[in-house]
């Protein structure tokens, strides 16, 4: 399983339930990186290794997060002392709040909590203060620690864990928030005789579920057991499991590439090249086009117009959906001369996928550039592969250079052409092809596979658009249009495809 | 089954009407548009006809159409001018999922004049009696089928009154007439329901369940079945037709609301 396609997808929307914050994103990744922002987005690590229970852990966690997202004021880093009883604290306090409304989470928290105590280390393992930080986690959490301490220090560890237990019933008891359990952590870390911000070693995950010999409990909590381990994951989350295996399993499935086709890396950061407003402008202009239906007359269908057969005209009325039906390859012109608006552009491009997966078109997208004195074909998003952020950071890796030959463009793309006979092949570019001849023979050998061919022209200003097009158009492109503006790239697009 | 009036949609109803101006509620489906209308005209003791929009309606359903009787061809009057004549309530329901060119005829009767001139039966004008009352109800565009209005059918009802999903307790209440001692089940499932319309406000999911479902998901519970099952019945299963995916994801809010 990969952070990325409907694993993100999914994660998204169910941070959105969970924290009831419409507006919330999910950053799935698969090592710790910056901590959920409250309001603003969830962070959750996929834990290593794979698999059903793999996958339960990670739900859960997107559980916790989105309810730190909602209900915490601020969320610290767990590196220092202060923060990671902070954290610790507010765990326990969103999780009692958050199970008012979430019954049917308590299953697989319990599930949760003996993945999370196997994950803890030893606490021989843990050295100098941060060994009493981690053993007060563990007296709070789970009731127990995993090895012994000295006499001393373990009564101070447990005098911190009943304090943090009292702090915790009072701030759910009063609606007290984070800057209340703020006071507490400061008086913990005092109790504990640790410095807040004495710093704290991020704690390697262990893999696999193994009895952990040592572990010592005590008082442990009557509402919730947790000695969890891995009951029987619910229905529900094992079916949505393997749903997201499949999607993602058929998202890899593009196949070998041919020669002269890649895959960019993905590891650009696609925020840059995304352009909210657009992508909602872009929605709401063509949404009809997703929800939209329109009556069609002709000489068979769903009902007979007397009327119109009276009159003369085609008497049956059917109707039809209105959708972009067609399957489309679109091929990004990402030569060197895109190079001074290259960002914009990206923009566009994304915009208009953005658009068309809105609108549940079928399509792949490509780009072309020169990569070490070689015209590379990049394949940023396959046709069977969903589109999401692993296909936008792909786009935003590419980089602009070289010229604009679009002819060899063409006669690389030709076996994934020919195997998959897409209905259109739409081409963004901004200028002359530096192979006119070539050009015109692949496009002329494009079409004769049955596969439409269409061009956008993009220049500056309405003449300079006009100019690309009138160029294009002589190429032998069935239809060129143009554009003058960038931002008109992925409205235009649509129009051709409709 | 009285009408719970929340937001006070009952009211503006009646003032519009004493100012002679035609009403345009807008609102989701399932939030009680066509019960507001029916609680008024029985409420003010108005005969009430109604028109439910579609792509299929014509001109002729509306206006009338000829037909044969006793060998001869005679014109029998739509539910457009027989509303007009008889001057009471008129309930245009769904008005825009119809045809443009249907809507430019009832245009023609709600303008100010108040008069339609049939040329189907001669060419004769039907004016309106006094106190005729037009209501339409629209369903917002990113519901499947709905057009946009054309502007001047627009202002032809100049009072427009918005109907949103009641707040959770109203719901509750509302669901509470229809089934009496719902308990702690029927409000988790109008939170449930709450939390799929925001998802299907924002285009994340493609249906928003409406106060209907909520009510079935209560005579469901009441009736003995698990909540768990009720759920997926009537909030969960029908996301299956957009794809595994869909379904499974809005399957896994239910499961943390209820459970196994």
């Amino acid at each position: 399983m990969n952070p990325d396609g409907s694993l993100a997808g999914v994660a998204a929307f169910l941070a959105r339930r969970w924290s009831g914050c419409p507006q919330i994103t999910a950053r799935v990744t698969s090592r710790r990186g910056r901590p959920t922002k409250p309001g603003e987005s969830v962070a959750v690590v996929l834990p290593p290794g794979g698999g059903l229970d793999a996958y339960r852990e990670f739900r859960v966690s997107l559980w916790y997060e989105s309810m730190r997202a909602s209900m915490c004021e601020r969320v610290l880093s767990g590196d220092h002392a202060f923060g990671a009883i902070l954290n610790a604290m507010e765990t326990r306090r969103i999780e009692a709040l958050g199970r008012r409304v979430w019954r049917g989470m308590d299953g697989e928290i319990m599930f949760y909590y003996g993945r999370m105590r196997e994950a803890r280390p030893e606490l021989h393992e843990v050295f100098g203060g941060a060994r009493l930080v981690e053993a007060f986690y563990q007296q709070f959490m789970f009731g127990g620690t995993k090895g012994e301490m000295p006499p001393g220090r373990q009564d101070r560890v447990a005098k911190a864990a009943s304090m943090a237990d009292e702090a915790v019933r009072t701030a759910v008891g009063e609606g007290r928030g984070t800057a209340w359990l703020e006071g507490a952590a400061g008086q913990i870390a005092g109790v504990l005789g640790v410095d807040s911000l004495l710093t704290i070693p991020a704690i390697v995950p262990r893999m696999g579920i193994t009895r952990t010999a040592g572990t010592r409990r005590r008082g442990g909590r009557d509402d919730m057991r947790k000695d969890g381990g891995a009951g029987g994951a619910p229905e529900e989350v094992r079916a949505e499991y393997e749903e997201i295996t499949a999607a993602q399993k058929r998202e890899e499935a593009s196949g070998i590439l041919p020669a002269g086709v890649r895959r960019p890396p993905e590891d650009a950061d696609e925020s840059d090249i995304y352009d909210a407003s657009l992508a909602a402008g872009l929605r709401s202009r063509f949404r009809r086009l997703r929800s939209g239906w329109r009556e069609a007359r002709g000489p068979t269908g769903d009902e007979l117009d007397e009327e119109s057969l009276a009159e003369g005209g085609p008497p049956f009325i059917s109707d039809r959906k209105i959708s972009i039906r067609a399957r489309v390859m679109i091929m990004l012109d990402h030569s060197s001369s895109i190079a001074p608006m290259e960002r914009r552009y990206k923009k566009a491009a994304l915009g208009l996928c953005e658009v068309l997966a809105y609108l549940g078109a079928r399509f792949s997208a490509y780009a072309f550039s020169s990569h070490d004195r070689e015209v590379v074909c990049w394949e940023i998003k396959g046709e069977g592969a969903a589109w999401g952020r692993q296909a936008a950071r792909r786009l935003a890796w590419i980089p602009a250079s070289g010229p604009t030959p679009l002819g060899e463009v063409y006669q690389r793309m030709m076996p994934i052409l020919e195997a998959g006979r897409p209905d259109v092949l739409l081409t963004l570019t901004d200028g002359e092809p530096s192979d006119p001849g070539s050009a015109r023979r692949m496009i002329s050998a494009v079409r004769r596979l049955g596969v439409g061919t269409a061009a956008l022209g993009i220049g500056r200003g309405t003449a300079g658009a006009a100019a690309v097009a009138s160029n294009l158009r002589g190429l032998g492109y069935e239809r060129a249009v143009a554009a003058g503006r960038l931002e008109e790239v992925p409205a235009r697009a649509v129009r051709i495809l409709e | 089954m009285e009408y719970l009036d929340w937001n006070g949609a009952g009211d503006a109803l009646g003032a519009a009407r004493s100012a002679g101006l035609f009403v345009l509620v807008i609102g989701p489906k399932g939030t009680g548009k066509t019960s507001l209308v029916r609680d008024f005209a029985a409420r003010t003791g108005s005969s009430l006809e109604s028109v439910n929009f579609s792509l299929r309606t014509r001109e002729g359903h509306l206006v009338g159409s000829k037909t044969v009787r006793d060998g001869s061809v005679e014109f029998e009057e739509g539910v457009l001018p027989r509303s007009m004549r008889a001057g009471g309530m008129l309930y245009l329901d769904e008005m825009n999922a119809a045809e443009a060119d249907v809507l430019l005829r009832l245009d023609e009767a709600l303008d100010d004049r108040r008069q339609l001139v049939l040329k189907e039966a001669g060419g004769q004008t039907v004016r309106a009696a006094d106190g005729w009352f037009v209501i339409a109800s629209i369903n917002p565009l990113s519901h499947g089928g709905t057009k946009e209005l054309p502007p001047q059918l627009l202002s032809r009802f100049p009072v427009r009154i918005g109907l949103e999903y009641p707040p959770e307790d109203v719901e509750m209440e509302i669901i509470g007439r229809h089934v009496p001692g719902c308990g702690e089940e029927a409000r988790a499932g109008v939170r449930l329901a709450n939390s799929l319309r925001e998802a299907a406000a924002a285009e994340e999911l493609l249906y928003s369940p409406s106060m209907r479902e909520t009510i079935a998901f209560a005579r469901l519970v009441a009736g003995g079945m698990r909540p768990r099952g009720a759920a997926d019945l009537v909030f969960g299963n029908v996301y299956a037709q957009w794809g595994g995916i869909e379904r499974r994801k809005v399957g896994d809010v239910i499961t943390s609301v209820f459970g196994q």
